[in-house]
């Protein structure tokens, strides 16, 4: 049975250019840091991250491998996992890892790195 | 279509068998990797100075590379299933073998990349950041395993594709491009976890 969906054509190159878009913004939000100096904008800049990823992910799932376009009954494969994903890796983190601003741990060996936060400060690679 | 062939797509859903049971390893696939990046998440925030000195020595511009590559390819995987579902053989051949070129180079550019590591001494086992690198090779290891496992079947179709009737099975293509999404979709979330996270 042939999947005709017609011209998918134009939302696959969207998709394409978007996901190329996106890694840059992944790349320039990571490297120029722009929440630095914010209390805590270390947690900004990885939910920035997380929410770009998440957003690309849900491009190709919804274009590239057609969930769009497929019975909405597949759609229970995809979202029960990702729920799980998302509940056993932050759900843990919750529990035991914690952000360094929680932990009291790693906030003294983060303030340690990122002395008074200035801007550019302890900051960049080494 | 015959109705012989409609045999192979479940009945209430009309979605095919195999496409049913890739989703259903994918899911398992997902829950697979769900290991790596709770440890890794746990133990990062545990470990924050190692991992952050430790992901400084990490090429960040070969895994951007890597992720474009990984891109192009799910577009080209995308577009060799639209065409074969349009039985234009030609494209088809030439977007699967654009796929398969795309693996190779996603490959390559992961041999330079560990290499370099080797030679640094970064590698799980030593006295300098092994906790990071064991994640680090753990979890780019075994996606550049699905990226292997991805393209051996996409090879025997391109292969099969120039015999008398070219390649017949559109749902075997779009089935194993599902699995090739997915490969993609781990990248995405391991590209910014090891390389990109700590600024």
């Amino acid at each position: 049975m042939s999947h005709d969906h017609g011209n998918v054509i134009p939302a696959y190159m969207k998709v394409f250019y978007t996901l190329c878009a996106m890694t840059l913004l992944t790349v320039a939000a990571a490297k120029l840091d722009p929440f630095h100096g914010l209390p805590n904008g270390y947690i900004y800049n990885i939910t920035l991250g997380l929410a770009i990823a998440v957003f690309k992910v849900v491009c190709v799932m919804y274009i590239f491998m057609h969930l769009k376009f497929d019975n909405p009954f597949l759609r229970f494969f995809v979202y029960v996992p990702v729920f799980l994903f998302f509940v056993l890796t932050f759900g843990l983190n919750l529990e035991f890892g914690k952000t360094p601003s929680n932990n009291k741990v790693t906030r003294t060996v983060y303030e340690q790195l990122h002395p008074g936060e200035h801007h550019g400060a302890g900051h960049g690679g080494h | 279509m015959s109705a012989a062939l409609n045999l192979s797509h479940e009945p209430v859903t009309k979605i095919a068998h195999g496409k049913l049971a890739m989703w259903a390893f994918l899911a398992s696939e997902l829950m697979f990797f769900t290991g790596f990046f709770g440890t890794f998440i746990v133990l990062r925030n545990t470990n924050y100075q190692a991992f952050y000195e430790a992901s400084h020595h990490l090429a960040w511009p070969l895994a951007l590379l890597n992720t474009f590559i990984l891109i192009g390819s799910s577009l080209t995987m995308a577009l060799s299933i639209y065409n074969l579902e349009r039985n234009n053989m030609g494209q088809f051949r030439t977007f699967l073998g654009l796929t398969i070129l795309g693996g190779f180079g996603f490959l390559i550019v992961k041999y330079f990349e560990y290499g370099a590591k080797w030679q640094d001494g970064l590698f799980p086992g030593q006295e300098n950041h092994t906790l990071f690198y064991s994640f680090y090779f753990i979890m780019t290891g075994f996606h550049a395993l699905h990226v292997v496992a991805g393209m051996i079947p996409m090879i025997f179709m391109l292969l099969k594709s120039y015999s008398k009737h070219g390649y017949p099975y559109p749902v075997k293509v779009e089935t194993l491009g599902l699995y090739w999404h997915f490969v993609d979709l781990m990248w995405i979330f391991i590209f910014p976890a090891l390389y990109l996270i700590f600024p």
